[in-house]
């Protein structure tokens, strides 16, 4: 799976397991921070995406893991972090 | 001190006391203390002439102490009146009756009659001692002078008698005789008052009289209530309690809900109505105009009217409940009548001197009371006809009017009103409203508008009116009188009225007292939810909301699919539909979350977002949650757009933006307030040519165009325009070259809660790898007159 491919597979994953509305995957743009301002996501939607990525992507993102926020901050993060994983 | 101490005036002059900060006067004190020296002085000085003199002094104290109160109110005739009053057993309580004003009036007139009184008998007392003999000051003093005050005594208290009929008496349904009024006295009118059609007191007495004899004979005892014009309104519901049936209110009226109304007494409910629509909703109901317009009226004696038993309980009014299923109150008449005398103790004075309108439906709480109960009791006329569209207020400018109204109602209003020559035109109206606080803001404009601050009444259907506030005076309340509050374990507030009785009622509302007296309400109870586990109440997001310049209202509600979350019903406001005109839906969500996002954590701000022309409203000004619900229904609902919002252009923006001189850019990334294009400029460009003779460089001032065309194709608002108002800190740093490959990355930051349609442009020009920065700065650009 290209990195651009794998993008788009993660920001249709955050539109149908957050249940957005009113933004296409497409929209999404990759360095665009996904809480806070950007996306506008809360601690609730990083629960809710950690467990669909899990599923999907077999990826786990460990209490323990202090860079969990770092792999959260966008889409491009999300992708180097599951290619990261995937490669291991 | 001869006769003074009888003085006694007045009789019954209507109910509810009320008490006044009349400061207490040290002349009552002085008064006597002056008389003793006197008395002093004449009896121990042995001077005959002093003794003499006795009677003349007393007069001229006298005359002082009458004198000065005529300055210094309340008058001493009407301090004795008050005193009296107290004294009687009941006491009648002129202190905030409707007729005090006309009382102290009349009291001032006493006083100053009793004043020259005084300058007479003075006069005539001094001749006797110094012109006449001894003999004659006897006769005189000892005895004319006591016959003429029994004679104005007794003048007065004729006088009093006459004048007493014409003093406003409130006369509430629960004691009224056919006596209480003059047959011909105005109760009800069509249209404007000045259009003359009228009807009276005897109306009202013939019209009770034929609809009790129909209903007497009717063997139902619960009856729905349902008539739009005011005054049959009026007659019937008065018909009813006369013949000791159970009047059910509910505004609203649908077969099923009728049915509710009627379950489990279906044979024994039937309905009064004036609209043939509804009629057949249950058998045996009774068509009121039918009943009215049949006949001559029958004819009707002086033996009076059946009295009406005014503590039963048989008021019930239907509320949607906060399940949607009809939940009944009960109260009685003299529950009902406690809350329009402490009205008419308040703001009587305001009443009698205007007719009555309203916006509303009298078949829920806040109708019944003001615009059916509290005219009729007062005896000021009623408008039959709902005012249904603020454009009627225009025909209300033959008289003062006082307008019953809503928020809802009154902020269309004043918004539909022309702004040249002084709104509607109404005539020094006088605005009550309740079913919700109005807005600081729309009351201000009601007073600019209607020449008037609203008074705004706190209230339930449970409680009748809890308080009472003018947004003029401050934001607090002031409890009615008779409402005692009380504190749950879970810091609840609850109160007890004279409509609940007993333990009384827990408030919908989160209150916050004020030191001074009185408190702000804090949102309702019902409103606070949670949001995984973050307490929020609703009211305060909503608020937040329409701090925005572009919004007007806003209906915030919890929902919960897989997750709780807050969801917004938003109604643009005119500046925002101009700024979000052709702009997609995702755009006005990021705005509105942006505004929200520096006094909520994005757990409690909305995530679905509906756009709306208006919010769902029923007659009461209330909004119904299941039809806000109903907006967001379905999990993956289509994008709600006002039709208003759309424009001619695609609401898509465009990939490429068209730059002056036939240049373009592309649009690399956007989102709602920032963007990044790249663009070329070929040697060719007239950019080049005429500012540098000799050299291609790019002016500074073609690098603010092109940045100005970009935001203003990525920010501006078609409609509203978008221009520079001023640039700021820019710094041109580098040469650009013909050629030369450009990117430019623009952000657009609009001032939370700003008035105007404008923001801050901020741009970097720099190389598409960012190796060199060009020029820095921002742009003031908006619709109008932005300022930095």
């Amino acid at each position: 799976m290209g990195v651009g491919e794998l993008k788009l597979e993660i920001k249709r994953l955050i539109v149908s397991a957050l249940e957005l509305e009113d933004i296409q995957p497409e929209a999404i743009v990759d360095t665009a921070p996904l809480f806070g301002d950007g996306l506008g996501l809360d601690s609730i939607d990083a629960l809710e995406l950690g467990v669909a990525l899990k599923k999907k992507f077999g990826v786990t993102f460990s209490a323990e893991n202090a860079d969990n926020k770092k792999h959260f901050a966008s889409v491009e993060a999300l992708a180097a972090y599951i290619a990261m994983e995937a490669g291991k | 001190m001869p006769g003074v101490g009888r003085l006694r005036l007045f009789s019954a002059l209507g109910r509810c006391p009320q008490k006044k900060n009349t400061a207490p006067s040290r002349l009552p004190l002085l008064q006597p203390l002056l008389l003793l020296a006197i008395a002093a002085l004449c009896f121990f000085s042995h001077s005959p002439l002093l003794l003499k003199l006795y009677p003349v002094l007393v007069n001229l104290l006298l005359l002082a102490t009458f004198g000065y109160s005529l300055f210094r109110p309340p008058s001493v005739a009407f301090r004795f009146a008050l005193l009296a009053d107290k004294l009687k057993k009941p006491p009648h309580k002129i202190e905030g009756s409707l007729g005090e004003k006309h009382v102290a009036a009349y009291c001032q007139k006493v006083t100053l009659a009793w004043c020259l009184f005084f300058v007479l008998n003075a006069t005539l007392s001094a001749l006797t001692v110094f012109a006449l003999s001894p003999a004659a000051w006897a006769l005189y003093n000892g005895g004319i002078s006591y016959i003429l005050m029994g004679t104005l005594f007794a003048m007065e208290w004729a006088i009093r008698k006459m004048t007493d009929k014409t003093i406003p008496k409130a006369t509430p349904l629960s004691a009224f005789a056919p006596s209480s009024r003059k047959a011909d006295t105005v109760l009800g009118y069509s249209g404007s008052f000045s259009m003359g059609k009228h009807q009276t007191w005897a109306d009202f007495l013939a019209g009770t009289g034929a609809l009790r004899e129909v209903l007497a004979a009717a063997p139902q005892r619960r009856w729905v209530l349902y008539c739009n014009d005011a005054w049959h309104f009026l007659l019937a519901y008065a018909a009813l309690l006369q013949c000791n049936k159970e009047v059910l209110l509910s505004a609203h009226i649908s077969p099923a809900y009728v049915a509710e109304m009627a379950e489990g007494a279906q044979g024994d409910t039937a309905l009064l109505c004036d609209e043939e629509g509804v009629l057949g909703l249950l058998p045996g109901s009774v068509f009121v105009p039918s009943i009215l317009q049949g006949g001559p009226p029958p004819p009707w004696g002086t033996e009076g009217v059946p009295p009406i038993e005014a503590d039963a309980r048989n008021i019930v009014i239907y509320t949607s409940g906060t399940t949607g299923k009809p939940k009944a109150v009960r109260h009685s008449l003299r529950e009902l009548e406690a809350d329009n005398a402490f009205v008419l103790s308040k703001w009587g004075g305001e009443l009698l001197s205007r007719k009555l309108c309203s916006t509303l439906s009298p078949h829920h709480i806040y109708g019944l009371l003001f615009s059916i109960m509290l005219p009729f009791t007062a005896g000021i006329p009623l408008r039959r006809e709902r005012i249904e569209y603020p454009e009627i207020f225009g025909q209300l400018v033959d008289e003062a009017y006082c307008i019953v109204s809503v928020p809802a109602f009154l902020k269309r209003a004043v918004e539909l009103a022309p702004r040249e020559g002084g709104g509607f035109g109404l005539r020094a109206p006088w605005v009550v409203s309740s079913g919700g606080a109005i807005p600081l803001e729309v009351a201000a404009e009601v007073e600019r508008v209607l020449g008037v601050w609203p008074v705004e009444i706190y209230g339930s259907t449970e409680t009748a009116g809890i308080a009472w506030r003018n947004s003029k005076a401050g934001p607090g309340w002031t409890p009615f009188e008779g409402v005692q509050f009380w504190q749950n374990e879970e810091g609840c507030w609850g109160l007890k009225s004279p409509s609940t009785g007993g333990e009384g009622v827990l408030m919908g509302d989160w209150v916050e007292w004020l030191p001074q007296g009185g408190f702000l309400l804090k949102g309702r109870v019902d409103s606070v939810v949670k949001i995984e586990e973050k307490r929020i109440s609703l009211v305060e997001v909503e608020n937040r909301l329409m701090l925005s310049n572009f919004v007007e209202e806003a209906a915030v509600l919890a929902l919960s699919g897989k997750r709780q979350f807050l969801a917004a019903a938003v109604v643009l406001s005119a500046a925002g539909k101009k700024h979000f005109a052709n702009r997609n839906k995702l755009c006005i969500n990021t705005h509105l979350r942006q505004h929200l996002q520096p006094f909520f954590e994005n757990t409690l701000i909305p995530k679905r977002w509906r756009y709306v022309e208006a919010l769902p409203k029923n007659a009461q000004g209330k909004r119904p949650k299941q039809e806000v619900e109903a907006l967001f229904a379905g999990p993956y609902a289509p994008p709600l757009i006002p039709p208003s919002l759309v424009g001619e252009a695609p609401p898509s923006l465009p990939r490429v933006l068209l730059l002056p001189h036939g240049l373009s850019a592309n649009l690399v990334e956007y989102t709602v307030d920032s963007a990044v294009v790249e663009f070329a400029l070929p040697e060719s460009s007239p950019y080049f040519d005429g500012h540098f003779p000799g050299f291609k460089i790019l002016p500074a001032v073609a690098q603010v165009e092109l940045v100005y065309a970009c935001a203003k194709q990525l920010f501006g608002s078609q409609e509203a325009g978008f221009s520079i108002r001023s640039a700021r800190r820019i710094k041109f740093m580098a040469r650009v070259a013909p050629e030369a490959k450009l990117r430019l990355e623009l952000e657009f930051e609009v001032p939370v809660g700003e008035a105007r349609l404008w923001g801050l442009v901020r741009f970097v020009l720099k190389s598409p790898g960012g190796e060199v920065v060009y020029s820095t700065g921002s742009l003031a650009c908006g619709a109008w007159g932005g300022e930095l």
